[in-house]
């Protein structure tokens, strides 16, 4: 079986030598997916009867006729998780889970990032929204505008994003607007403008939505389209194979931000962690990791991104975040492969 | 007679492949994924030397875990997990050749998903010898970058190719063939 052609031979010690694109962001990439795999039922092959094919297109094409013709008739959305809404030209309102509502002006735009019983928090990235919220004293209701967080304690208030400032007005009751380790608390009436921007690290209140590296999107424009999550991962992983840590940073939160219902989105936030972290953005690394564990808390990726969490946060020089984040891991990972280091961060 | 030692130390130890099978079988999830991080960087390679890209290789490196996770109840020597998913990865990569052909895309491979090389010329070479190879049917093509490019011996590819040695060495035999004659024989 020996080949004679030496040109030949050459050419298969070149094909050795070329190195396997294989890291270990690839490698928990491709284990979470294994992982959303194994918990998927099984695809059902079915093959649709042409009548019945022909039918269900004559019905899709009827039904998007419509919606082409008469336009969205409900003012009112209820969000069922999360959702973004962009409004150029109409004004509806989001109803949230807990009855808390969101009125957008003309141009506002608004991610819905998290909804569960304990925590509502979204991202505005442009225009004006009036929230009413409901009263809940055990859930945190927040808003984060471009490096300004508003903890809502009970209220109803309007957060317009302004050219250079964020600003704040209250209706009623109070909210606790901070920027980086600034905090102010608002009550009834009361206004304030904030600067743009997110502040420098170490970021008491990480923002980890907010498209940081992207070019601000001018109010009042319809929403660009967004690229698919496959062309966000190959551009991602493009730009860290070239060192370009900012541009992969900017890839991966569009990856998980315009599509936070893909399961590649879960391990997206876990490579965002690693991104930020080895461009030296301690706090936004860690941010990211536990948006990653948060997303899918007994996810294949969780426990590492626990750790790797509570790890950044030392590193951002955060030591109440490091050691909350290390018994956060302890306590759900008494054993784990990373316990005896959490122990180290918690006795830091 | 007694002699001062260094205090003891706790050591990790690595369990071994039959161990992690064994809890795998048992519905442990973490041992599979130690079994998957030893393991799927050398099914990744076998992958992609076969393909010569990446395009495919997340997907064929998923399924191919997937399956061990779903059939490793059937693997019958548990020290042998590595070239048994090999031998899965190995039929993965075949049929998703094989459609490749099938639908005339013989290169889907993009050029920003092939791996750095340091001599751009190397990448030249690289390519040439791909696109011979994608002219040659994968039955062929696949026990032949086994045993030429990683270099597994016969019966290795044998067992990858789940065929018998005499017919993996025809098959071998008539890749080289065949590419002898796309390449024009020495270069």
């Amino acid at each position: 079986m020996t080949n004679l052609d030496p040109g030949l031979d050459r050419d298969l010690e070149r094909l050795r030598s070329q190195p396997i694109p294989w890291d270990d962001l690839r490698e928990q990439r491709v284990l979470a997916r294994i992982e959303a795999a194994k918990k998927a039922p099984a695809p059902r092959r079915q093959r649709l009867p042409w009548p019945l094919l022909a039918a269900v297109v004559a019905l899709l094409l009827g039904a998007g006729l419509a919606f082409v013709t008469l336009g969205p008739t409900a003012e009112t959305v209820e969000v069922a998780r999360s959702a973004s809404w962009s409004t150029p030209e109409h004004a509806p309102t989001l109803t949230l889970r807990d009855g808390s509502t969101a009125r957008l002006e003309a141009g506002a735009d608004v991610d819905v990032l998290t909804q569960v019983d304990t925590q509502i928090r979204i991202a505005q990235t442009a225009g004006a929204v009036r929230y009413d919220v409901t009263k809940n004293p055990a859930r945190s209701f927040i808003v984060d505008a471009d490096g300004v967080s508003v903890r809502v304690l009970g209220t109803a208030f309007t957060v317009s994003m302004l050219a250079q400032h964020v600003a704040v007005h209250v209706h009623h009751g109070r909210v606790e607007v901070r920027r980086g380790d600034r905090v102010s608390v608002l009550g009834l009436g009361e206004s304030i403008q904030v600067e743009r921007g997110a502040a420098p690290e170490p970021e008491p209140e990480p923002v980890i939505v907010v498209e940081e590296d992207a070019p601000q999107r001018p109010a009042g424009r319809s929403k660009p389209k967004v690229a698919s999550v496959d062309a966000l991962q190959a551009r991602a992983d493009e730009a860290r194979a070239h060192g370009q840590l900012s541009d992969a940073a900017t890839a991966l939160r569009q990856l998980v931000r315009h599509h936070r219902k893909d399961a590649r989105a879960y391990s997206a936030w876990f490579q965002l962690g690693k991104v930020e972290r080895s461009r030296g953005k301690h706090a936004a690394a860690a941010a990211a990791f536990e948006a990653c564990a948060k997303r899918s808390p007994s996810g294949a990726l969780s426990e590492d991104a626990r750790a790797e969490a509570a790890a950044s946060w030392k590193a951002a020089d955060n030591r109440a975040r490091a050691h909350a984040a290390a018994q956060a891991y302890l306590r759900r990972h008494p054993d784990g492969t990373h316990a005896a280091r959490m122990q180290r961060i918690v006795a830091w | 007679m007694w002699s001062r030692s260094p205090a003891p130390q706790l050591v990790a130890v690595e369990p071994s492949d039959e161990t992690l099978v064994a809890r795998v079988r048992a519905g442990d999830d973490a041992a599979f994924r130690l079994l998957y991080r030893r393991h799927a960087r050398y099914v990744a390679s076998v992958v992609v030397r076969i393909c010569g890209d990446d395009g495919e290789l997340d997907d064929i490196v998923q399924d191919t875990f997937v399956r061990v996770s779903q059939r490793i109840d059937t693997l019958r020597d548990p020290a042998r997990v590595r070239p048994w998913a090999v031998t899965i990865a190995v039929r993965i990569t075949t049929e998703r050749l094989q459609r490749r052909r099938k639908r005339g895309r013989l290169r889907q491979a993009v050029t920003a998903h092939h791996p750095q090389m340091s001599d751009p010329r190397d990448r030249v070479r690289v390519d040439e010898l791909y696109a011979a190879l994608d002219q040659v049917p994968p039955k062929y093509r696949v026990p032949w970058v086994l045993n030429r490019v990683e270099g597994q011996g016969l019966e290795a590819v044998a067992e990858a190719c789940d065929v018998s040695l005499a017919t993996v060495k025809r098959r071998i035999a008539e890749a080289q063939r065949r590419l002898d004659r796309r390449l024009g024989g020495a270069q």
